[in-house]
């Protein structure tokens, strides 16, 4: 039984049913089905009710996602105006190629792409970046290093300090010997203790977005990795973190 | 994917645990060594834990089907204590209820936009082992619903009285209901009548 009536796609359109990679299959919900028939029909005034009903559907988690990067009322709403534009042109080459091959839901596609549109528009409003955590700020707040060295008291702090060239010596040593331990763990780990200490999301983030069954499990992972870089640190020769 | 930084397909899928075990690994590889799409995939996360829910039933159903969802979680934990083993049950139970990609009634026929005599026109579908009766709609192509009913079988031919036109393009889907008020969808599924 083959597919044979005016229902052939005018403009390769893809077809309904997918499978994502590697055997994953996922469906788009059926308001994009409908959509994605609605183009291939090559109907104005159906692609616009289809059109409708996907804008109705997914509207308020668009404005929840222009919310998370602007602030005022009018900058939400023109950032969700261009969200829909952008989505909408090229005769939604976006959602079309989602519809091709999706790999995840379309909520969470929506929450990405919305976000970079969002982004998009920031920087083409006001002619820079997004303002967020800069590099700099975050080195600051960078604990690792902390962690995987002995627990230093206050009191017993080296009374000569290191000054100058020293000093600097010292924390590239840092450094490049905590650099050299890391890669000796796996990428999934080290991925882990990106996003722990580097990134500071929250235990309970972590196990969602990695995989793991609870905040607990990251915690013991997170333990038996520090420990395993401080023999790691240790078999170099660091044994302190105080420069 | 080393160099590249990731799609908003591979994100999405990283984020929603979808992708094939080669391409997550890629995605974590590049994750590791890239500041900013780890600043991404973070902010996109979050976004996606916070987003609104959408509002699939009346909330009296809802409170009804929590409650319902409460004391079946209580019975199942109850009867997996008994056989001294609880943390196999809860872990189903709770895996099965937060996982929306494997809650999915699969349709088996008509699929893939065939065409069909109208008289050999008979929707299968797998079974959910979690529901107690399927809901059967079809749809013509611009969504108006022109035919459904619950049955109890995982199969249906369409009576007589249902009148789908020949050279005509039709969706269909199933919804399996569940014991606790909840729902698992399929997705649509095209069909043509044919001439």
């Amino acid at each position: 039984m083959t597919f044979d009536g005016h229902f052939e796609p005018r403009h390769a359109y893809p077809p309904l049913p997918r499978v994502a990679d590697e055997g994953t299959v996922t469906e788009p919900p059926r308001s994009l089905d409908r959509f994605i028939i609605a183009l291939a029909a090559d109907d104005p005034s159906q692609l616009e009710a289809a059109w409708r009903g996907f804008v109705a559907e997914h509207t308020r988690l668009l404005l929840h996602v222009a919310r998370s990067v602007f602030k005022t009322h009018d900058e939400v709403m023109d950032a969700y105006a261009y969200i829909l534009e952008e989505l909408r042109a090229n005769d939604c080459r976006r959602l079309r190629e989602f519809a091709t091959d999706p790999r995840s839901r379309l909520s969470t596609w929506l929450v990405v792409v919305g976000r970079r549109l969002c982004l998009d528009f920031y920087r083409r409003r006001y002619g820079r970046d997004h303002g967020g955590t800069s590099r700099d700020q975050r080195a600051m707040r960078r604990r690792l290093q902390d962690l995987i060295v002995e627990d230093v008291e206050v009191h017993e702090l080296p009374a000569t300090r290191m000054v100058g060239a020293d000093l600097l010596m010292r924390q590239m040593e840092l450094r490049n010997a905590l650099d050299r331990a890391l890669e000796e763990v796996g990428v999934s780990d080290r991925l882990l203790l990106r996003l722990r200490f580097d990134d500071e999301l929250s235990a309970q983030e972590i196990a969602r977005l990695l995989g793991f069954s609870s905040a607990f499990h990251v915690y013991r992972r997170v333990n038996a990795l520090l420990a395993r870089l401080r023999r790691s640190l240790e078999a170099q020769g660091i044994e302190s973190a105080v420069p | 994917m080393e160099q590249n930084h990731l799609s908003a397909a591979e994100m999405a899928g990283f984020i929603d645990h979808t992708l094939g075990d080669e391409v997550r690994a890629r995605a974590a590889e590049h994750l590791a060594t890239c500041e900013r799409c780890r600043d991404e995939v973070a902010a996109c996360a979050r976004l996606a834990a916070s987003a609104p829910v959408k509002r699939s039933m009346p909330v009296v159903w809802r409170a009804v089907a929590g409650m319902a969802a409460v004391v079946m979680v209580a019975v199942a934990l109850r009867s997996t204590w008994n056989r001294g083993s609880p943390l196999v049950g809860e872990r189903n139970v709770a895996a099965e209820r937060s996982s929306p990609m494997t809650s999915r009634v699969r349709l088996v026929f008509p699929t893939d936009s065939v065409s069909i005599a109208r008289s050999d026109l008979h929707f299968v579908w797998r079974r959910d082992v979690r529901a107690t009766g399927y809901s059967l709609t079809v749809d013509d192509s611009s969504g108006t619903q022109i035919w459904t009913r619950e049955v109890s079988d995982t199969s249906f031919t369409l009576p007589d009285s249902a009148r789908l036109a020949p050279s005509k393009t039709y969706l269909w889907h199933v919804d399996a209901l569940h014991v606790d008020g909840s729902t698992a969808q399929s997705g649509p599924s095209a069909f043509r009548i044919a001439p």
